[in-house]
C-alpha cells in the first residue's frame, strides 16, 4: 500500500479520535454552565411565575443566548486542552502498541505502518454528561411545574393613622369654632402646630417626642377649654337666672349678681381661650345693678350665647348637651354615637342632674316651718335621724391646675357629719328603747 | 547479527534471556553493567562468552580486600635496558576490551576509585601519564548480595556510572535440568564468532542514530524528574533521585533497545522496558522505605504506573 495512503489512513483516524477528544474537553468545560445557567433560569421563572407574570418569548430567547455565550466561553477555555494530530497519533500508538512509530512517520523518520482496525472508540463518560443535562432539564421542568404562590402587587402605600390627639385638637378648634363666640387666635395656634406636627415624615410621627408633644398640646388645649367651660357655667347662671325673671331679681341680689358677674368675666378672660373682643364687649355691658337698662332680647341673645359656648366646650369632652342616654349606642339626645357616659355601664351620658349651686334656689319664703311627729311610735325609726345642709368645699382654684394623670381632679372635703340613712336592727331596738 | 549474537549467548545461560538482552542492549549503548546475583549463577561465563562471540579481549579481575590500583591499571616497572634504567608503563588489566570486574565490592574505596577515571574516561593515569583504554571498553561488574562482612559498598558516584544494574535470579527447575543435562563442571562452553570489532563499533553508532521522538524524550524527562522527593507520590520513600546522567542512559538504551529489536525509533516501551536497569540503583530509599523492605526495583515499578507514558489527559467525559 503506497505510502500516501497509509498515511492518510492513519492522519484521518488520528483526527477522527482528535474531534471526539476535542469534543470531550469542550463538554467537559460545558457542561458545569450549562448546569448554573439552568439553575439560574429556574430560579428567574420562579420569580416571574410569583409575580403572575407568564415567561415569554424573550425569556427563553434570553436563555438560549446565554448557553450559546456559555458555548463560546467553553470553547476559549478547552483551547489549551484541545488534541492535535500529533497527540492524536500519540494516543493512537500507544493504544495499538506501534512502538510510537506513528509520530517517528509523521516526523519522516520512519515508514508508516501498514492500516491495521482502529482501536475501539473511546466512550462518552455517561454520568459526567448525562447527569448535569438531566439536572438541568429537571430544574428548569421543576420551576415550570411547582405551585407557586403569587405574592400580590404592592398596593398604595397609606400613610399611617395619625395620633388620636392630633384629631381631636383639631376636632375641638372645629367645635368651638362653631359657636362664634371664641377668639380664634389659639384654635389657630393650635392647628399650625397640629400642622406642624403633621408635616413630620410619617415615620416620625409615633415617635417619643412627637407623641409627647402632641399628647401635651392636647392636655392643655383640654385644661383650657375645662377652664372657660367653667367660666361660662358661671356666666350662664346669672343670665339664665336674668332670662327666667329679669324683673323679679330682689334688690338684695343684684349686688351679689353683679360680684360674681364680674368675677365670672374676669375668669373669662384670663384662661387660654379667651372670647372674642365683640363677645366680651357685649358681656361687658351687662350690669345686673342696673337690669333694667337691659332688655329680655339682649338677654336672652346673651344667654344663648354663652350656652352655646358651654354646650361646644362640653361636647369637646363628650359630654352630649342633651339628656342622659346610654353610654351604648346612639345618643337619643343627639343621635350621635360620640357622646360618651360620665360613669359606668349604663349611667348613661351627662352629669347628674342636681348639682351643688353657688346660690340658693330662690323660692321667695321667709316662713320657716318645723315638721315634727309627736306620735314617734309611726316613726320610721332607723330611716332618717335628721337633715342639715351644708355647702360642698369646693376648691375652685384646682380647676385651673394641670394635674397628673391618676390624681382625682376635684378632691373635696365632705362635711365632718355622717348621715344614715340605715339602722341595724341592734341600734332600732335601742332608739326604740330610748324614746319609750 | 546481533540477533545471532543473543542466540550464542542464551545457548551458553540457560533461563537468562532477559539478562542477555540487557547485556546487548549496554553494550550497544557503550554502558557499563553491574550484574549482581549469588555465585555460581553464570556472570562470569556470559562475560567470557560475550568476549568470544565478539572476538574482542575481555580480562577478569577478583576484586579482594588487598588489591591496589596498581593492580587494576597497572604499573611503571624499573626496566633495564641498552640506554639505562627507565621506567616502562606495564598495562594492567584494565586495558582489555572486556574488564569482569568480580566482587568489586570486596575492594577498598581507594581501588574502586581507580577504575572510576577508567569507566567515566576511557582512559588510566599513572605517575602523570595517561594512557587511553582500548575500545570499546566495558566494565561488567558483579558482587555478591550476600556477602556483607568485610565488604565496601560502592559510593553512588559509582554506581551512577554504570549504565545497567542487572539481577541475577536462580533458574527454575527445568533450567535446571537443562544445565545438567548439557553442561559440565569445569567444561569450556564453545562459542562461535558472531561480530568482530568493528562490526560492533558499526553496530554502536547505528544504535545511536536511532530516532528518539519528542515525546519519548519527554517521557524520559518525566520519569527521572519524577524520581526526586516531592515530584511524585513515589518519590515520597525517596531519600534522593536520579541524575541527568540517567536520563542520557535511559535515551542511550531506549535507542538500543529499538535497535535490537530492529525498528527505526525508540518507544515508550522501549523506555519502560530499560527502566529498572536503568534507575534502580540509582535511586537512594530514606530509612523507612528500607525497613519496609522497599527495594529500587520495586520503587521504579511504582512510578512507571505512576508516570503515564503521553503526558495529555483525556476528558473526563470519555471514559
Amino acid at each position: 500500500m503506497p505510502q500516501s495512503s497509509t498515511q492518510e489512513f492513519w492522519e484521518n483516524t488520528a483526527r477522527r479520535i482528535c474531534r471526539r477528544i476535542n469534543l470531550g474537553f469542550w463538554l467537559h468545560q460545558f457542561t458545569p454552565l450549562l448546569l448554573g445557567l439552568a439553575i439560574l433560569q429556574g430560579f428567574l421563572l420562579i420569580l416571574l411565575r410569583k409575580t403572575g407574570h407568564a415567561p415569554a418569548l424573550s425569556f427563553w430567547l434570553g436563555f438560549v443566548i446565554a448557553l450559546l455565550a456559555a458555548a463560546v466561553f467553553a470553547l476559549r477555555r478547552s483551547r489549551n486542552q484541545r488534541f492535535s494530530l500529533a497527540d492524536g497519533l500519540v494516543h493512537l500508538e500507544s493504544r495499538l502498541h506501534l512502538h510510537n512509530r506513528l509520530t517517528a512517520a509523521r516526523l519522516g523518520h520512519a515508514n508508516w505502518p501498514d492500516p491495521i482496525p482502529p482501536p475501539q472508540s473511546l466512550r462518552w463518560s455517561r454520568p459526567r454528561l448525562a447527569l448535569p443535562a438531566i439536572g438541568a432539564a429537571s430544574f428548569l421542568l421543576l420551576a415550570a411545574w411547582i405551585p407557586v404562590g403569587q405574592s400580590s402587587a404592592p398596593g398604595p402605600v397609606h400613610p399611617p393613622e395619625e395620633p388620636l390627639a392630633w384629631r381631636e385638637i383639631e376636632a375641638w378648634a372645629d367645635l368651638l369654632e362653631e359657636p362664634d363666640l371664641l377668639d380664634e387666635e389659639t384654635l389657630v395656634h393650635w392647628r399650625e402646630q397640629v400642622r406642624q406636627l403633621r408635616d413630620q415624615p410619617p415615620e416620625e410621627w409615633y415617635a417619643h417626642g412627637s407623641l409627647e408633644a402632641g399628647d401635651h398640646l392636647r392636655d392643655s388645649a383640654l385644661e383650657s377649654i375645662r377652664h372657660l367651660q367653667a367660666a361660662l357655667e358661671r356666666a350662664e347662671y346669672p343670665l339664665t337666672l336674668a332670662r327666667e325673671s329679669l324683673d323679679d331679681i330682689p334688690s338684695g341680689l343684684r349686688p351679689l349678681l353683679q360680684e360674681h358677674w364680674l368675677e365670672t368675666l374676669s375668669q373669662l378672660n384670663d384662661g387660654t381661650l379667651k372670647l372674642s373682643p365683640e363677645a366680651l364687649a357685649q358681656l361687658g355691658e351687662i350690669d345686673f345693678t342696673q337690669i333694667e337698662g337691659l332688655t329680655q332680647e339682649q338677654i336672652d341673645r346673651l344667654a344663648e350665647m354663652v350656652r352655646q359656648g358651654r354646650e361646644a366646650c362640653a361636647m369637646t369632652q363628650g359630654q352630649c348637651p342633651g339628656g342622659p342616654g346610654e353610654a351604648e349606642g346612639d345618643c337619643p339626645s343627639c343621635g350621635s354615637t360620640a357622646c360618651a357616659g360620665s360613669g359606668g355601664i349604663g349611667k348613661g351620658p351627662g352629669a347628674a342632674d342636681l348639682t351643688f349651686s353657688e346660690f340658693p334656689t330662690l323660692i321667695d319664703s321667709d316662713r320657716r316651718e318645723a315638721v315634727s311627729n309627736p306620735d314617734l311610735s309611726r316613726a320610721a325609726l332607723g330611716q332618717q335621724i335628721g337633715t342639715t345642709q351644708s355647702e360642698p368645699e369646693v376648691d375652685s382654684e384646682h380647676q385651673n391646675q394641670i394635674t397628673p394623670g391618676g390624681e382625682i381632679a376635684l378632691p373635696g372635703s365632705g362635711g365632718d357629719a355622717v348621715f344614715r340613712s340605715h339602722l341595724t336592727p341592734a341600734e332600732r331596738r335601742r332608739l326604740q328603747h330610748y324614746f319609750e | 547479527m546481533l540477533q545471532r549474537l543473543q542466540e550464542t549467548l542464551n545457548n551458553v545461560l540457560f533461563g537468562q534471556e532477559q539478562l542477555v538482552e540487557n547485556v546487548l542492549i549496554g553494550v550497544l549503548a557503550r554502558g557499563h553493567i553491574l550484574l549482581e546475583g549469588l555465585p555460581g549463577l553464570g556472570k562470569t561465563e556470559l562475560v567470557k562468552a560475550l568476549a568470544k562471540a565478539l572476538q574482542v579481549e575481555a580480562k577478569r579481575i577478583q576484586f579482594t580486600p588487598d588489591l591496589l590500583p596498581g593492580d587494576i591499571t597497572g604499573n611503571p616497572m624499573l626496566e633495564e635496558g641498552p640506554e639505562g634504567r627507565r621506567f616502562v608503563f606495564q598495562p594492567g588489566p584494565v586495558f582489555a576490551n572486556i574488564l569482569l570486574a568480580d566482587e568489586i565490592n570486596r575492594a577498598s574505596p581507594k581501588t574502586q576509585s581507580a577504575l572510576l577515571e577508567a569507566m567515566q574516561e576511557g582512559r588510566v593515569t599513572v605517575m602523570g601519564e595517561t594512557h587511553p583504554l582500548p575500545k570499546p571498553f566495558f566494565v561488567l561488574a558483579t558482587q555478591n548480595p550476600i556477602e556483607l562482612e568485610g565488604t565496601y559498598p560502592l559510593p553512588e558516584a559509582q554506581l551512577d556510572r554504570f549504565l545497567f544494574k542487572l539481577e541475577i535470579h536462580r533458574n527454575p527447575v527445568d533450567v535446571l535440568e537443562r544445565i545438567v543435562t548439557q553442561r559440565e563442571m569445569g567444561a569450556e562452553i564453545p562459542v562461535e564468532p558472531v561480530l568482530n570489532r568493528e562490526e560492533l563499533d558499526r553496530s554502536c553508532q547505528a544504535a545511536r542514530q536511532i530516532f528518539l521522538p519528542d515525546v519519548v524524550a519527554n517521557y524520559i524527562a518525566r520519569l527521572v524528574d519524577a524520581t526526586h522527593p516531592g515530584q511524585s507520590k513515589t518519590a515520597a520513600h525517596l531519600k534522593f533521585g536520579a541524575s541527568p546522567r540517567a536520563a542520557l542512559g535511559l535515551a542511550a538504551a531506549a535507542r538500543a533497545r529499538a535497535f535490537l529489536h530492529g525498528r527505526p525509533n525508540a518507544s515508550f516501551e522501549d523506555v519502560q522496558s530499560i527502566a529498572a536497569p536503568v534507575l534502580r540503583h540509582r535511586i537512594i530509599l530514606d530509612y523507612h522505605a528500607r525497613l519496609d523492605g522497599l527495594t529500587g526495583s520495586a520503587v521504579v515499578d511504582q512510578l512507571l504506573q505512576e508516570i503515564a507514558p503521553h503526558n495529555r489527559d483525556l476528558p473526563k467525559t470519555l471514559a
